[in-house]
């Protein structure tokens, strides 16, 4: 069975990438310029050669070279753009989730070029058979039913599965066409047609035969003032298809040539076959932004962010993945940087509660400086998945209860979510909070065959300590922080009176004191590791107001002050 | 005229054991019990329960689920144990709660005290609008992790979102909404549009939500409101001349309104410091202690 590669190709890339950062200037002539100052030096803006322009531009008659003044003139409305390796790198990456999305054999070729086996994957994009009514799609065989069953099915599938690639290119901000055929080559040539085309097995020199050799690229395609000179050479001679050049003689043609022109007629014959090279897949998904101007509020940050966010949330989404941490670096102005970790309490892919938190973030410690470039790297977590029992009670899945706990988080803050535990101390007000992640519920293993009675035997279930029966147990209302008060004592030494902002009354009732003394000791801490904690001595008493509640008062035997820490309620 | 499906597996469910059925077979009994016993579950499992026989006596089996529920009373009347309860028998049932804080008092102690599993209580604290941790001179800053304080500017509104995200999530049985304040702070209201917002996501979860608070918030939208009233506390001494000890307190709810019947009634419990070693004790209205022991209520120590 022959290999089968798809090759997906985005042309004008540096065009592409940076009109994926602007989607807004898609229907406005656009220009590339190369310059370290970049749009900051309007004077010498205008000096600038145009390296790169749009088809828009240069139907209105800008071309390659052009200063940006003339450019200007030339098209009213022209947008100039810095030429960003960083947009570029992060749509290049874009392109390699795309490819990964449907097969896990990938190489990046050239700006904008992405090659992928599709061979013994059929049954898994089964599903994604060609859809008459999308557009772009077509065959090379125009008598289909010449075909044998099977390998209709395939192409059937080959080109559903390269309009789906499109549509997946589409989403991430970028128009690609997509070619499969049995070589990295002729996939090539088959996307430089446009659209999505795939070439059955078999079919290759069909479809070169008619290909114009413009699609060879010989001037821009890597083959230099050699290529523009045998371009002209092949023109002299009035070849001007692939299928012309196929027929030469190879040798004859090698003599007069050179070896570039022996490469190309071999894949004007569909004999180039150059082997797949796959990349390992990323691990991180990062989206980089360079600014034209040092931005230093946070506001602004958070439009500049959400686009980088959706668009990595696009990508996480393709390859079945959910941001699981989010790394933020930060150029600053004057070559500082500012690098961050945003911990996320559970993956989510939701990016407006990604942008929060990242919000949050910068908001608790601000950068030092206005920032001049933005990279956001999010590391990916696989989306955990689980079976809930019928028979027991309703729980949370865990996708919707990761969801809600970011936004939860994004809402209070990272550290305002979760499990609070008591930390294992004899302080009564020491706690901790650890990640909620309940277990799953078990159904009792009593249950009924109609499952019905484990039900009903868990609603009718007691309290431990109610028992069903008028008795129930006392809990306490922190106050926190603890609230400071003045305690009065009798010459006896009990206590009399208790007061205290918005707080006060007659002691009623009163047990205690309980000391509690906890020495020097080293406490594990989760940002720092251990640190040393100070001893502490304190008293407890339990007293009745005449109010009617019950307080916990301590007394700091180091400081002698009073404070109130919770109330029985 | 036959008499409906219902009705009929009813008369057939009030007859007694032994009691000889002549109208149906064995099979059908035996059909008909199954679906009797499957509405009943239906009927049962749209309740919560306190596990606090006289509360749940009055309130026809629990609070409603779906719908919300207010319990108001003043600090230390008894409304964090009465909400623990609640907890305690939705966790050990196996359902997930949510307990979201507006002010930092929960206590994780002495929830779980009450019996609830802590693992399965998500805790939230929503006192968003100002998050500060404690101040070095708090004698618990070295111990305790970010702790709000809370200020003037606290409002409801990260309550209410909170508490709209948690339901619309789906699948937790219980959430709490503790919007009392304590001392030094200050009061949250809830608006009515509020309420209406929580009752809706509510019922559309299918939840039971319990609102604690100073005074009704939730007016018509609150299925029920039950205020707890002044409390007694008790405590007891061993021995004479011994030191004194906090037993628990006396409770008193009163059900200002519910929308399913049973407006006006009243109960009494006792709220237990150790409920555990007098929970087989009889109940009794009178404050006795815990365990033998010289009461000295409502004398100053």
């Amino acid at each position: 069975m022959s290999p089968r590669i798809a090759c997906i190709l985005v042309a004008d890339f540096p065009l592409a990438a940076a009109l994926r950062q602007r989607p807004e200037l898609r229907d406005r002539p656009l220009v590339l310029i190369e310059s370290a100052a970049g749009r900051r030096d309007p004077a010498g803006l205008a000096n600038l050669e145009c390296r790169l322009v749009s088809a828009h531009a240069r139907a209105m008659g800008v071309r390659t070279g052009m200063t940006v003044a003339r450019a200007r003139a030339a098209a009213a409305g022209l947008a100039v753009m810095n030429r960003s390796p960083a947009a570029e790198a992060s749509a290049a990456e874009a392109l390699v989730d795309v490819a990964l999305s449907f097969s896990p054999l990938v190489e990046a070729g050239a700006d904008g070029e992405v090659y992928l086996d599709l061979g013994g994957l059929e049954r898994l994009h089964r599903r994604l058979r060609a859809n008459p009514h999308r557009g772009g799609a077509s065959t090379a065989g125009t008598d289909d039913s010449s075909l044998p069953t099977e390998m209709q099915d395939i192409e059937t599938i080959e080109t559903g599965l390269a309009q789906e690639a499109l549509e997946r290119v589409a989403r991430l901000g970028m128009e690609a066409a997509v070619g499969i055929a049995s070589s990295k080559e002729v996939a090539l040539l088959a996307a430089r047609c446009g659209g999505a085309r795939a070439i059955a097995a078999g079919r290759e020199e069909e479809f070169l035969n008619w290909l114009p050799l413009d699609l060879l690229r010989l001037d821009g395609g890597g083959g230099g003032r050699d290529g523009a000179e045998l371009e002209q050479t092949l023109a002299r001679w009035g070849i001007r298809r692939l299928g012309e050049l196929a027929r030469l003689d190879i040798r004859a043609v090698g003599s007069r040539l050179g070896a570039r022109a022996v490469e190309l007629m071999r894949i004007a014959r569909g004999e180039c076959r150059t082997p797949l090279i796959a990349r390992r897949a990323a691990e991180n998904f990062a989206e980089a932004v360079e600014l034209e101007w040092g931005v230093d509020s946070l506001e602004a940050m958070g439009f500049v962010m959400r686009p980088m966010i959706e668009r990595a949330v696009e990508r996480l989404e393709l390859r079945g993945m959910a941001a699981g941490e989010i790394a933020l670096a930060l150029e600053l102005d004057g070559r500082r940087r500012d690098l961050r970790r945003v911990a996320l309490p559970a993956p989510t892919n939701e990016a407006r509660t990604l942008l929060a938190l990242i919000l949050l973030n910068l908001e608790a410690a601000p950068p030092a400086a206005a920032v001049a470039a933005i990279r956001i790297t999010v590391a990916p977590r696989a989306p955990r998945a689980a079976q809930t029992d019928m028979f027991a009670p309703p729980c949370p899945t865990p996708e919707r209860l990761h969801v809600t706990l970011a936004r939860l988080a994004a809402l209070c803050g990272p550290d305002r979510v979760g499990t609070l535990m008591p930390r294992n101390s004899h302080l009564p007000d020491v706690v901790e909070l650890g990640p909620f992640a309940p277990r799953p519920a078990v159904a009792p293993a009593g249950r009924g065959a109609n499952g019905t009675t484990a039900l009903a035997d868990r609603d009718t279930a007691k309290s431990p300590v109610a028992g069903g029966a008028t008795v129930a147990q006392v809990a306490v209302r922190a106050v926190r922080p603890p609230h400071q008060i003045e305690v009065l004592r009798t010459r006896g030494g009990a206590l009399e009176f208790v007061r205290g902002a918005d707080f006060g009354g007659r002691v009623v009732s009163c047990a205690g004191p309980w000391r509690i003394a906890a020495a020097q000791s080293h406490v594990d801490d989760n940002d720092s590791g251990h640190r040393k904690t100070p001893g502490t001595a304190r008293d407890y008493y339990d007293v009745a107001l005449e109010d009617g509640g019950v307080y916990r008062l301590l007394c700091d035997q180091r400081s002698g002050e009073w404070y109130v820490d919770g109330i029985y309620d | 005229m036959a008499a409906s499906p219902i009705a009929l597996i009813e008369t057939v469910a009030r007859l007694p054991a032994a009691a000889p059925i002549r109208t149906l077979t064995d099979r059908q009994i035996a059909e008909f019990s199954g679906v009797f016993r499957g509405r009943e579950l239906t009927r049962k499992d749209r309740r919560l329960s306190s596990g606090i026989a006289a509360l749940d006596a009055i309130l026809d089996g629990g609070i409603v689920r779906g719908r919300v529920s207010e319990i108001v009373g003043r600090p230390g009347f008894g409304r964090t144990s009465l909400a623990a309860s609640f907890v305690a028998i939705a966790t050990r049932r196996g359902e997930v709660a949510a307990w979201i804080d507006s002010a930092g008092g929960f206590d994780p102690r002495s929830i779980a005290a009450a019996g609830a599993d802590l693992s399965r209580i998500l805790w939230v604290g929503a006192d968003a609008a100002v998050h500060a941790r404690d101040s070095v001179e708090s004698p618990s800053a070295e111990f305790a992790p970010a702790r709000a304080i809370a200020s003037p500017r606290a409002s409801v509104k990260p309550v209410l979102l909170a508490a709209e995200m948690i339901l619309g999530a789906g699948g937790f049985g219980l959430v709490v909404i503790d919007l009392a304040f304590d001392i030094g702070g200050h009061a949250r209201t809830l608006t009515l549009s509020a309420a209406l917002r929580l009752a809706r996501a509510a019922e559309r979860s299918g939840a039971g939500v319990i609102v604690l608070s100073e005074r009704r918030m939730c007016g018509t939208f609150a299925a029920l409101s039950l205020v707890l009233g002044r409390i007694r506390p008790f405590f007891s001494r061993m021995a004479p001349g011994a030191p004194a000890l906090f037993d628990g307190m006396r409770v008193e709810a009163y059900v200002a309104r519910n929308k399913l019947g049973g407006s006006g009634q009243a109960a009494v419990w006792r709220a237990l410091v150790d409920s555990t070693a007098s929970a087989s004790t009889s109940p009794a209205s009178a404050p006795t202690p815990a365990f033998s022991a010289t009461p000295i209520s409502a004398s100053v120590s």
